[in-house]
């Protein structure tokens, strides 16, 4: 990290320039003048019930920064931050751990003063196993397992596709024109995921909650586990 | 001698914090330093270097501002050039905190500067390494992360590696206490244990990458799976 090597500003900067309030209209008009990135770092669930569009998901509990660090390609990418009320400072502090100190502020009032702000929002058809069970038969082809490949190989989904979050990306034309199912290990990173295909126009999925921690208490076919120590 | 692991679980990542008869080293601090600076005042020690064990690629490092702030220099191995004011410490060089010393043992491999610092307590033991990420418990730190620009392939970095682990860590006592800069989760290595310290002998049993029978060539190919 490129950081480490030449310095960089004092953390209670990167804080003060970073928690700046901004109303539904002003973070609108900064969206726009700056090309920032608005990072939504919610829960799933709330992300996949309601969220600005556009905005990307990476939840701060889970592995958050190890994901910015992965997924957000520049570091002086500017960053407005949709937050939990209350959480904002740890979601910058955080954010500049892996060397991000471009948040240039946060929703004031969260996701609700944008709701009340009569403002455009979207969601996420975010679904229970049992609802995937149902269909499985049906999309059988089009099951997309966004786990890392030695997760994949341990376990999967029968016939499922592996695309993993990190390179998902690169992979985007993997993904079909006709509605596909969309999990994880345990409805993080298929949240990231289905935020990312969000944001380059890929809206016809349905993802599912609890990923294939929940998948394996339902009856849908699944390959037999290999320990992963054993595969090459 | 107290030796404090500083933990945080979301970047998989070990700060450490020596402190030994009123002076105190910070190894590898994350960004935000006032919990090493409330560590020092509890402690009424002053912090007197700062040690880094190499460029870290996965998150920023509090050296800078911590040095600014006590006024400790930063220590880097040999092979460091960062562009502000650093103690670029030699081979072997030693660091006295307190009662006890601190060993520079340069591990090239993971990077060219990465450097494995030594505590050897009052007695003249042997006691802990801090390992940076050239060693982790079930794992060593992967050869294809360092820094574009220099002329080495990440076989010949896995070389070097091998050669640091052979030659500067795998001779020390088995009861040296192994402290690395990372646990499992992160991404600078694929097998870490969920533990965060252990003993190099136990290490020897368990991590691959230092079974006793291994050749070079075996390791260079075994580490970039």
């Amino acid at each position: 990290m490129q950081l480490n090597k030449e310095g960089y500003d004092h953390i209670d900067q990167v804080i003060e320039r970073g928690t700046k309030a901004l109303n539904p209209d002003e973070l609108e008009m900064t969206a726009n003048a700056s090309g920032a990135l608005v990072l939504d770092v919610r829960s799933p669930n709330a992300f996949a019930e309601t969220h600005i569009p556009n905005s990307i998901f990476i939840g701060l509990d889970g592995s958050f920064a190890p994901w910015v660090g992965d997924l957000i390609v520049d570091v002086k990418q500017p960053i407005i931050l949709v937050a939990p009320e209350g959480r904002e400072e740890e979601a910058i502090t955080r954010l500049s751990r892996v060397g991000f100190d471009q948040t240039i502020g946060y929703l004031d009032g969260g996701i609700n003063a944008w709701i009340a702000a009569g403002k455009e929002v979207d969601s996420v058809n975010r679904v229970a196993a049992a609802k995937f069970e149902d269909d499985y038969a049906t999309y059988q082809s089009r099951i997309y397992d966004v786990r890392k490949p030695n997760e994949y190989s341990a376990s999967h989904v029968s016939d499922a596709n592996n695309v993993s979050l990190s390179t998902i990306n690169d992979h985007l034309s993997a993904f079909p024109e006709e509605e596909f199912y969309l999990h994880c290990a345990g409805g993080y990173r298929s949240m990231i995921a289905s935020s990312i295909l969000k944001s380059r126009g890929i809206h016809d999925f349905i993802e599912v909650e609890g990923g294939y921690k929940a998948i394996k208490e339902t009856a849908i076919p699944r390959t037999d586990f290999v320990c992963p120590s054993t595969l090459k | 001698m107290t030796i404090e692991q500083i933990y945080t679980g979301c970047l998989a990542q070990g700060a450490y914090y020596i402190h030994s008869n009123g002076e105190a080293a910070i190894i590898d601090p994350l960004r935000e330093v006032s919990p090493y600076l409330d560590r020092a005042k509890r402690d009424d020690v002053k912090i007197k270097y700062v040690f880094e064990t190499h460029f870290h690629a996965d998150f920023v490092s509090g050296h800078v501002t911590l040095s600014k702030e006590t006024g400790a220099p930063i220590i880097y191995g040999p092979n460091a050039n960062p562009t502000y004011d650093a103690h670029i410490a030699t081979d072997g060089e030693i660091f006295s905190i307190g009662d006890i010393q601190i060993k520079v043992l340069h591990t090239p491999g993971h990077t060219m500067e990465s450097t494995t610092y030594l505590v050897i307590d009052a007695e003249g033991k042997e006691h802990a390494i801090f390992t940076g990420d050239t060693l982790f418990l079930g794992d060593v730190g992967r050869p294809d992360l360092a820094q574009k620009g220099a002329d080495l392939t990440i076989e010949d970095l896995a070389g070097y590696a091998f050669d640091s682990l052979r030659n500067k860590i795998m001779p020390l006592p088995d009861s040296v206490i192994v402290s690395p800069a990372h646990g499992a989760g992160s991404a600078c290595g694929k097998n870490m244990m969920k533990e965060t310290v252990d003993t190099l002998g136990n290490q020897k049993k368990m991590n691959y990458a230092l079974r006793a029978d291994m050749t070079k060539a075996e390791f260079i190919a075994e580490v970039r799976d």
